[in-house]
């Protein structure tokens, strides 16, 4: 899908051949399971754009995209008050809630409030367990009672519980029938929630759209969790669900842990797929890991830097998001496999060098160091070469940074294979 | 929940018949045109957008040229060209003399996977099987135990190992445990994965190379649209699948993930998931789905 958007964005601002144009959008759109007729309306408006005077129409056509494509998605993007709140959440068997419910408490966790995860999906075998155990890896706060029937009653006890965030896992259903209806309707009257919030799966198709809608007509929604956009799905028909329903689309989940859940903003969503770089996202991940770049860029670069920035990226998650927020968007496959596994060996071989070494990495000329090196963490003579190769390259490119690092320089060299600790 | 795809494809019939008369031979012109009318319906009924080219090929194939007298055999003619699409040959499901029969259960996070089991298990004992359930999802929360609450109900035996365990040494266990018990199945509960991460479809072909299973299910649902097929894909090439069970076929959905699953990869659908309890499993009859579509 997003080579086809892309595609389209340079048809329109290289020769405004709408037509063209709409074709790709269309169907990039319509396979990223997009409200088909959301997407008629869209090629609709393009058609009959009025382009003003004085505005070449190219720029005017790509800016209307853009701006369309931001409203399909999202609409503008929503900050999640960090505040003292009650939350319910609800969705379909299988959209991934109760992942969810501890994601969430983790993030308003992190930001300084206390959580309690509230386990009142009483109807799914295993339910009570899959949430105790996100909480206590997580370090949450954890409320249900094994064997009790009625959510309602679990609700009213956790409720007596001190906490500044309670967040209610509800049961699934395969289709919002009268039964799940009466049953978060009971819910809600006693936990009086401040924020309703559904949740849908990235790849769930047309159906999106008017389950979203009926959740909202039948017990209230005030926003959108739109999960597993790591996978083939690309939140199409969930987040167009929700331009439907007319609810904010809050947060992502974008992978298997904790941390894979990320605030949502259409503008920032659709700039990623352009190729536009996501510094604020960076920065926002830099902090959490609790490494700052300064560290990384003043001073001499050693192998401590080397090695810092490698973990940086390590805990930073997946190479390949990680790049996609410097706005590099397509990583060959084969290279973040191997970057994630040569990760893993330069940790054991920092690990077996001396303090000294790591600061003075001018005296790992030496073979017996470097043999001793390699048996110390595992590995052969070859593979510390090898890093060592690498922190010379990164060491080079940390001073072309400092003189002017552009993206574009960056991209240049990922393409060519000059990248640092990644060939 | 059909009946959109109902409406659409006698908006073929109409125009075709309109068009062509009584006692005429179906031409490629007017169903292509009345295919073409017909494309958005197709895609909101969640028809992936990479099958649909295959669709309007095969459904073409199978009905041009055919002579009809009227609006209601071009009914059956497309009627029989979508039974037709949908049939796959299936895999017979049997214990061989050497027993367990071992199958394999793989698809993305939260389709039902482990309520599928449940039902398989359950199924099998009705028809006089034992099976083992193998709790190989050693990664997601709560699912060990949601595996050994549904055993306890249904009476099957779970072999299970404790979180984070190796999948293919639990599922390696439950083998040998059937053997020695004289199971005759073993049912391989994994962790649900997106077909994306490389790391964990590699972790399933490890279960493959290890267990060498008999038959190997791609479970996943009804309600997925685009995506359904290239998950599809990457798991026939990556691991090899021998049939799928859609899952939530009563949920909102328009039953086009039926048509992604046997044009668009061309593997059999063995069940349906209809609904919550053990017995709402059911096989999977492509004439009855036509029905429902076209009435």
């Amino acid at each position: 899908m997003l080579d086809r958007i892309r595609n389209a964005f340079q048809i329109l601002s290289r020769d405004a051949d709408v037509e063209r144009a709409i074709k790709e959008v269309q169907r990039a759109l319509i396979a990223a399971d997009v409200d088909v007729t959301l997407v008629a309306q869209l090629a609709k408006k393009l058609r009959e754009a009025k382009v003003p005077k004085g505005v070449p129409k190219s720029r005017y056509l790509t800016k209307l995209l853009y701006d369309e494509l931001v409203e399909i998605l999202g609409g503008k993007a929503r900050p999640f008050p960090v505040i003292p709140q009650r939350i319910m959440l609800l969705g379909l068997y299988g959209s991934g809630k109760t992942t969810t419910a501890a994601k969430l408490g983790h993030w308003l966790q992190k930001r300084g409030l206390k959580v309690l995860l509230v386990a009142a999906d009483t109807h799914r075998p295993g339910a009570y367990d899959q949430l105790k155990q996100l909480a206590e890896k997580a370090n949450l706060g954890f409320f249900g009672i094994k064997g009790e029937k009625d959510p309602v009653k679990v609700v009213e006890k956790a409720l007596k519980q001190v906490a500044d965030v309670y967040i209610v896992d509800t049961a699934g259903r395969t289709t919002l029938d009268d039964e799940l209806i009466e049953e978060v309707k009971r819910i809600r009257d006693v936990l009086i929630p401040d924020k309703t919030l559904l949740v849908i799966p990235a790849d769930m198709g047309q159906a999106a759209g008017r389950e979203a809608k009926r959740f909202k007509e039948e017990v209230g929604v005030d926003g959108v969790i739109v999960t597993k956009m790591d996978g083939s799905g690309k939140g199409g028909g969930a987040l167009s669900a929700c331009a439907v329903a007319g609810v904010p689309v809050y947060f992502i989940g974008t992978g298997e842990h904790i941390r894979d859940f990320e605030q949502f903003d259409a503008n920032k969503f659709i700039s990623r797929i352009l190729g536009v770089p996501d510094i604020e996202k960076l920065v926002e991940l830099a902090q959490e890991t609790e490494i700052k770049p300064e560290d990384i860029l003043e001073g001499e670069f050693d192998i401590e830097k080397f090695h810092k920035q490698i973990e940086a990226t390590m805990n930073m998650g997946p190479i390949d998001k990680v790049l996609q927020m410097l706005g590099i968007s397509s990583v060959p496959k084969e290279m973040k496999k191997m970057t994630e596994e040569k990760f893993k060996k330069y940790d054991a071989i920092y690990k077996s060098m001396t303090k000294y070494e790591r600061r003075h990495p001018e005296v790992l000329q030496d073979p017996s160091r470097i043999r001793r090196i390699a048996m110390g963490s595992g590995t052969t003579e070859e593979d510390v070469r090898e890093m060592l190769r690498d922190f010379k390259k990164a060491q080079k490119l940390m001073k072309k940074l400092k003189r002017a690092g552009t993206r574009r320089r960056m991209e240049k060299m990922l393409a060519s294979g000059q990248f640092p600790i990644m060939k | 929940m059909l009946d959109l795809l109902k409406k659409s494809f006698n908006k073929i019939a109409d125009s075709v018949a309109e068009i062509s008369g009584a006692g005429i031979t179906i031409d490629e012109k007017r169903v292509d045109e009345a295919l073409d009318e017909i494309e958005l319906d197709l895609l909101q009924a969640d028809i992936a957008v990479d099958v649909l080219d295959q669709m309007r090929e095969a459904i073409k194939e199978r009905i041009v040229g055919k002579k009809v007298k009227g609006r209601k055999e071009v009914i059956e003619a497309i009627k029989e060209a979508l039974v037709d699409l949908l049939i796959v040959p299936a895999p017979a499901i049997v214990p061989p003399p050497e027993k367990p029969y071992v199958i394999l259960f793989v698809g993305p996070n939260g389709v039902g996977k482990t309520t599928t089991i449940a039902k398989i298990a359950y199924l099998l004992k009705k028809e006089g099987y034992s099976s083992v359930i193998a709790a190989a999802d050693t990664f997601r929360a709560g699912s060990i135990e949601q595996t050994e609450e549904w055993a306890k109900k249904l009476d099957v035996r779970v072999v299970k190992h404790n979180y984070g365990a190796d999948p293919a040494a639990v599922a390696f266990d439950a083998v040998k445990s059937a053997q020695a018990r004289g199971d005759d199945y073993v049912l391989i509960d994994t962790a649900g994965r997106q077909d994306t991460n490389e790391n964990l479809m590699e972790q399933l072909k490890k279960i493959k190379r290890v267990v060498k299973p008999h038959l190997t299910i791609y479970v996943g649902e009804a309600l997925t649209g685009n995506a359904l097929y290239s998950q599809l894909k990457t798991y026939e090439e990556e691991l090899g699948i021998d049939g799928v069970i859609l899952t939530k076929l009563d949920a909102d959905t328009r039953g086009g993930s039926a048509f992604t699953v046997t044009v668009g990869i061309k593997k059999p659908i063995l069940f349906v998931g209809l609904g919550e309890s053990p017995d709402d499993l059911k096989p999977f009859e492509p004439g009855e789905l036509v029905e429902m579509i076209l009435g």
